[in-house]
């Protein structure tokens, strides 16, 4: 699994492009990290590779999934995870809800995906926090619940748009195993 | 030196005191009760005793159940409740349902601002207006009907109940057009409450499509902020009459409609089962209520498990698209009526089945009668929502002083709002009586404000509530006094919002129909008591006039509010686009 990014430049409407045309390959199992100044469009980048762009901006250029290019597809066709820099954990959901809402609809079965759930959860560290109320957990905790959502949904591809998490792993790297997961952190933006 | 040091000072330190800082909330609050709240438990007392053979002024004061007993002997009492019912849901969950959907679909495509112009006019114009400008679309003699005739070989009329169906279909179409616009707006107010781009942007990133993300993220989110709005709308359909006058059937008709009856029946022994059926039609809306939380709490529940497993694609977009359709269909039908209501009332000769008039002219403008209820109609909106906007702006200044807000005590603004007119409006006027101004423009003026306070309310918190506080700080830390900061900060910063809180208290007290007829005691005339009155009559230009011109005063309002601020505020960048 590899993302590339070719030749991939953003204009805003009636505006110049952001930055110069960027390409970058991020293979399986490696990190890769775009770094620039506040305001130089990291976000921005962030966005158009996951679907994201707001209205306004055009993008040129192609990102490729695996060689297919995934920029024509809506969002969530990419199959890109994307983290924000805040943990974005859906308030109205517990922090098991927002686990299983990311959790991939193969795992079938109500205990299954329970099952899968709680083992996200004490894989981050989270253990028995399922059904707490989102708010009431501390930004890393929250941060660490929102990556788990994320990972939880199989994405080809992983987003980070917060340097937060270049400072935690996983307690057990071997314990995302169980999972076939492909993690990028091709955008593990620094400031 | 020493005396501009205290004035920067001062203001810091009264500030801080228990000293007058909660005066003005406690008179508001005060003011409030006796004007707005205590006469509505008084009228409910009046009401209640009156269900049960109470009625001091027949000289009943014999306590029984022969009232109950009498209200189920009227002809057609049951079918009456169950129209209510349903087309009280029926509007309230499809205007909701359709509502959310539009949302949804704009949301994505089109700016707020946008949508926020193209709904106004929905907005503004009165449900009776509306009402009769859909008949005017719908009726056998219709535009709909005269665009089938060459196709279907129509000579005449076809001999259908399209309007006043024994469904009550056509009435609850004609609520779908008012409430659902009222819908979309309170919902896209809800939308700037929560971060909707990320949200969805998280959503998608976990591959959900966007109506899937909209169903299980958005709306549990917002549903909180729009409780309210519904159950009104709810209260609302339930207990509509003008509406239900002009498009609902009539044998038998909605119940509030055999209320307004009994009530306005030269058989004055009628009051009594009048008065137990308007304590029947609280009771039926609060039970609604009810059911409409329990309802609620099961979605909620049922909605949890099914965003837990995870399913991606559930043809959802495919739902949420037609609905918004429909949606559109909605908008296109009350476009229509609005159109016919102009078209009528300049018509010269409209035979069957010409699509349009023959001719044009403005012969009935200048025959009928609208100048004098026009004129009545105008004086008492701009009575009433000029006491409305004086109570909306000292409740909110009393909240910003006291440094507190919200709390239960928002809750007796929206009373008025939640119990049926008709349970309470017959009470009240026994009051108004009692109080020597019964039938006089003072009483109706008194009862539109009921109305017309909460929604004002509605328009100016969230605004208001998001005024940076820092503004009064900085002219407090100039010396200036509350009232100061108030007139010469606050109020011209917050002009736009003001002028719009002011279109909309405008448009809902000339859409006022119960509280104009019983307080007024069938005298006061007003634009809407006409067009009720005239809808049952057959001269279509007359009633054209009469709802164009009820129509046309709220719009003039809603032109205004957004001319006004963009001409005062033209080199003011920061202030532009505010309402």
């Amino acid at each position: 699994m590899t993302l590339e990014l070719r030749d991939i430049s953003i204009k805003r409407a009636g505006g110049q492009a952001l930055f110069a045309p960027l390409s970058l390959i991020v293979k399986g199992g490696e990190v890769g990290a775009v770094m620039g100044p506040s305001g130089s469009g990291k976000s921005t980048l962030l966005a158009a590779i996951g679907g994201h762009l707001a209205r306004g901006f055009t993008l040129s250029g192609a990102v490729l999934l695996n060689g297919a290019p995934v920029t024509a597809l809506p969002a969530e066709a990419r199959r890109i995870g994307m983290m924000f820099q805040d943990a974005l954990l859906f308030p109205h959901l517990s922090v098991g809800g927002n686990l299983a809402f990311g959790l991939d609809p193969a795992v079938k079965g109500r205990s299954a995906r329970r099952g899968a759930v709680d083992l996200a959860l004490a894989q981050a560290g989270l253990a028995g926090m399922a059904d707490r109320d989102p708010a009431t957990l501390s930004g890393g905790e929250r941060a660490r619940a929102a990556l788990m959502r994320s990972l939880l949904a199989r994405p080809n591809a992983l987003l980070l748009s917060m340097s937060r998490f270049l400072n935690w792993t996983p307690p057990c790297e071997q314990s995302f195993a169980p999972l076939p997961l492909r993690i990028f952190g091709p955008a593990a933006f620094l400031r | 030196m020493g005396a501009a040091i205290y004035q920067v000072i001062a203001p810091n330190r009264s500030r801080q005191g228990p000293g007058p800082k909660g005066h003005l909330r406690l008179w508001v609050l005060v003011v409030v009760a006796l004007c707005l709240v205590l006469p509505i438990a008084a009228s409910l007392w009046q009401a209640l005793r009156a269900a049960f053979g109470v009625l001091p002024a027949l000289g009943q004061s014999q306590a029984g159940l022969d009232t109950w007993a009498a209200l189920f002997d009227v002809p057609g009492i049951a079918s009456a409740l169950r129209l209510s019912l349903v087309t009280g849901f029926a509007s309230t969950l499809l205007s909701l349902l359709l509502a959310l959907a539009l949302v949804a679909m704009l949301s994505s495509t089109a700016p707020a601002k946008f949508s926020a112009r193209l709904l106004a006019p929905f907005l503004a114009i009165p449900h009776a207006a509306m009402a009769v400008g859909l008949a005017f679309v719908l009726a056998p003699s219709g535009w709909i009907a005269r665009a089938l005739a060459p196709a279907l070989g129509w000579a005449l009329p076809p001999d259908l109940a399209t309007v006043g169906d024994p469904y009550g279909a056509a009435l609850t179409l004609g609520l779908i057009i008012k409430e659902m616009p009222f819908m979309v707006l309170v919902i896209m107010t809800a939308l700037t409450q929560i971060p909707l781009a990320q949200h969805m942007a998280a959503g998608q990133a976990l591959g959900y499509g966007r109506a899937e993300v909209w169903v299980r993220v958005i709306v549990p989110q917002i549903w909180p902020l729009i409780r309210l709005p519904i159950y009104i709308v709810l209260a609302f359909g339930l207990s509509v009459i003008d509406m239900a006058v002009i498009l609902g059937p009539t044998h038998p008709p909605t119940l509030s409609v055999l209320l307004t009856r009994l009530f306005t029946s030269p058989d004055l022994a009628q009051l009594l089962p009048a008065s137990a059926g308007a304590v029947l039609l609280l009771a039926m809306v609060v039970a609604s209520f009810a059911a409409l939380y329990m309802g609620e709490k099961l979605l909620a529940r049922l909605g949890r498990e099914w965003a837990a497993r995870g399913r991606r694609n559930s043809g959802l977009n495919v739902a949420v698209r037609a609905l918004a359709g429909a949606a559109g269909l909605v908008l296109i039908l009350g476009a229509m009526g609005a159109v016919a209501l102009a078209l009528w009332s300049m018509a010269w000769r409209w035979a069957w089945p010409q699509l349009l008039p023959s001719g044009l002219s403005l012969q009935t403008w200048a025959n009928a009668d609208w100048i004098t209820p026009a004129m009545t109609t105008i004086t008492i909106a701009l009575a009433s929502t000029a006491m409305a906007l004086a109570f909306a702006i000292a409740w909110l200044e009393g909240e910003d002083r006291a440094e507190r807000q919200g709390g239960m005590t928002q809750m007796m603004i929206y009373l008025p709002l939640l119990i049926p007119q008709i349970s309470f409006l017959f009470g009240m006027n026994i009051l108004a009586v009692q109080m020597g101004i019964g039938g006089g423009v003072g009483a109706v003026i008194w009862a539109h404000v009921l109305f017309v306070f909460p929604y004002v309310m509605m328009a100016l918190t969230g605004p208001w509530r998001a005024l940076d506080g820092r503004y009064a700080q900085t002219a407090a830390a100039l010396g200036m006094g509350p009232w100061c900061r108030l007139a010469l900060v606050k109020l011209p910063i917050m002009a736009a919002p003001i002028l719009a809180a002011v279109a909309i208290g405008l448009a809902v007290s000339v859409a006022q129909y119960l509280p104009t007829l019983f307080l007024g005691a069938g005298r006061i005339a007003t634009l809407t008591t006409e067009a009720v009155t005239l809808s049952s009559s057959s001269d279509r230009r007359v009633l054209g006039v009469v709802a164009s011109m009820q129509a046309v005063l709220p719009l003039v309002g809603y032109l205004l509010a957004f001319l006004i601020p963009a001409w005062l505020h033209k080199n003011r960048r920061d202030l532009q686009g505010a309402a």
